[in-house]
């Protein structure tokens, strides 16, 4: 701008200075579509990662998979005496035991699922010939159909067992979540990311509002738990559920307390939440199951 | 004569302030109560979840503590906007708009103003 | 779409209106119920649509059902005045939700991490 100035006080030729405005404008457009380019999932997760060390700077980023535990010592010693006669046990037996009973073609999850079923770190992921977000829960009812059986109910009882046995199987695998340089992939994530961005509900709430700002603060007695690992330990075995449940229940049971509707476990935008949150937690374990208050 | 009225003149509106004012006193007393309990319950305005307050229990730390209300907020119309509708001052505050999203109905809002101008 | 919904909520809400004006009036009550029924029916289809496009937006909120359920049951017993406030309060809910879906779509990101 001021060179500008100068120039026109100099007195020269308007088309001269039109030009150097082209150059300078073309410049500005590139860095700008540079950067859009470049502020994706990536550096998303950088922030968002970076948002909760900053906030909760004694603890170990690793450490975050616990939960409120991570951030509250207290709570933290009793849910440590709690780990060590788990209340999620029953599940992985009950999961194992439906892992190895074959099916009525005689077919088992095994003939879907490679590796003992120690697969949690391949989900979720884009499928993109089906352009569409799959997830564990997902995957393991489109086994059993291909296989002549019923599809499990997704909230709870013989899913999460199953899910409970799977993520047990596969306990230290990486979350390394893939977003595709895809537009439809692209597009899945920032719905799964306005989702939870967005307040929803008669109190006016969005994810975010309790599990990023909120995260640490007091509702009532009960701490709000970060964010950054949320996904990790999943299924959980909840005291107050008096049972496991999986992450999708507990998606809805967040969208009810603040009076909105809840979606279908396993509905697209719930597949998409999943995705972008999962995603969020790149380069952390998965540790499920899990067992929380 | 003219003393007489001049006196009348003076004493009736004092008396009838007094009555006024008097069933006002009734009228705050029951708002205040009714107030507190709409501000306390977990169905209605649970403001404890958030908020300090007074005698309540369990009080959650989301919210500043709601303490010497009268001296922050001497125009009452102020206090009451915060209840309905906390989006007009921060589109980002995390705190329900009780009146806006019909949480509290507007009575309700009303008496809970009153109780918090006790504190 | 929006305008249409909105139009026909209201143009119901003052035909239920007259209708009541007309009953308190004339005072007969067997048909004069008929009349009464016959502008809920059109108010609760109007919620009803309200809500639905409020969920398409994914913005519903979770008692907007059930109110417009028990707003069902209330007219099926006859309590009318009960059923169209149950009915108003569900429209008033979706209409809330709606409004509530605008200012998030411009308002969402200034939460994101930079
Ligand atoms: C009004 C506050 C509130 C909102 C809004 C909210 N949650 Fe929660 N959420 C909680 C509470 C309370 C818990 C249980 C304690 C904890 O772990 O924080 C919880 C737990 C969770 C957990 C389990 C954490 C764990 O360690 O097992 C996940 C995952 C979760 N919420 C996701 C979400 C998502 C996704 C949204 C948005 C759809 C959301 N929450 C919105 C309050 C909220
Ligand atoms: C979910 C948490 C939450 C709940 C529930 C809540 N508030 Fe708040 N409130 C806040 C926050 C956060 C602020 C800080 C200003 C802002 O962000 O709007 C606040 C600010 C206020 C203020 C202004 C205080 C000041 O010092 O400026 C008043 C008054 C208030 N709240 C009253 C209430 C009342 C009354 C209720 C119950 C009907 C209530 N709040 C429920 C979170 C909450």
């Amino acid at each position: 701008m001021i060179f500008l100035k100068i120039r026109l006080t100099e007195g020269p030729n308007e088309s001269e200075i039109m030009k150097k405005l082209i150059v300078v404008i073309t410049a500005t457009i590139t860095a700008f579509s540079w950067i859009s380019l470049h502020a994706g999932p990536d550096s998303d997760q950088a922030a968002f990662e970076k948002y909760f060390t900053s906030k909760f700077p004694d603890t170990p980023v690793s450490d975050f998979i616990n939960g409120v535990y991570s951030i509250d010592k207290p709570s933290r010693e009793q849910w440590e005496e709690i780990e060590e006669f788990p209340p999620y046990e029953l599940a992985i037996d009950s999961g194992k035991a439906a892992w190895n009973k074959p099916f009525a073609n005689s077919k088992t999850y095994a003939d879907c699922f490679e590796n003992e079923g120690a697969v949690r770190g391949n989900y979720p992921y884009w499928d993109a010939d089906r352009k569409e977000v799959v997830t564990l829960e997902l995957a393991i009812n489109e086994c059993r159909v291909a296989n002549g059986e019923e599809p499990l109910k997704y909230n709870k009882g013989k899913m999460a067992d199953i899910s409970a046995y799977m993520s047990y199987q596969s306990r230290g695998q990486k979350i390394n979540v893939v977003i595709p340089d895809d537009p439809d992939a692209m597009a899945a994530y920032e719905r799964g990311k306005e989702f939870y961005y967005s307040k929803r509900g008669q109190l006016n709430f969005s994810c975010f509002d309790c599990h990023g700002s909120g995260s640490g603060n007091l509702v009532r007695a009960d701490k709000l738990s970060p964010a950054l690992g949320h996904t990790s330990h999943f299924p959980v075995y909840r005291s107050k559920w008096g049972g496991m449940g999986t992450l999708h229940r507990r998606f809805g049971g967040c969208n009810k307390q603040v009076r909105a509707a809840a979606f279908k476990p396993q509905s697209q935008i719930y597949r998409e939440l999943e995705l972008f949150l999962t995603y969020m937690s790149n380069g952390l374990d998965f540790n499920g199951p899990g067992a929380r208050k | 004569m003219l003393r007489k009225t001049a006196v009348i003149a003076f004493l009736t509106p004092l008396l009838l302030l007094g009555s006024v004012s008097g069933s006002l006193a009734i009228a705050d007393e029951a708002a205040i109560t009714k107030g507190k309990k709409v501000a306390f319950d977990r169905k209605k305005g649970n403001c404890l979840a958030c908020h300090m307050i007074d005698d309540g229990t369990l009080p959650g730390n989301q919210g500043p503590p709601l303490v010497a209300m009268k001296a922050r907020f001497p125009d009452k119309e102020v206090l009451k906007a915060q209840i309905y509708n906390p989006l007009e001052k921060n589109p980002n505050s995390i705190m329900p708009p009780f009146g806006l999203h019909n949480i509290l109905s507007d009575g309700e809002i009303d008496a809970i103003t009153e109780y918090l101008l006790t504190l | 779409m929006f305008k249409k919904v909105k139009t026909t909520a209201v143009a119901s809400l003052v035909a239920t209106i007259m209708t009541l004006g007309l009953m308190s009036y004339a005072n007969v009550g067997i048909v004069s119920n008929a009349i009464a029924s016959d502008g809920f029916e059109s108010s609760w289809a109007a919620a009803d649509e309200q809500r639905k496009m409020a969920a398409k937006l994914g913005f519903e909120w979770r008692d907007t059902k059930k109110l417009l359920k028990k707003a069902k049951a209330a007219n099926e017993s006859g309590e009318n005045e009960k059923a169209m406030k149950l009915v108003a309060k569900a429209h008033e809910q979706s209409n809330d939700a709606i409004a509530q879906q605008e200012r998030e779509s411009s308002a969402w990101q200034s939460r994101v991490p930079k």
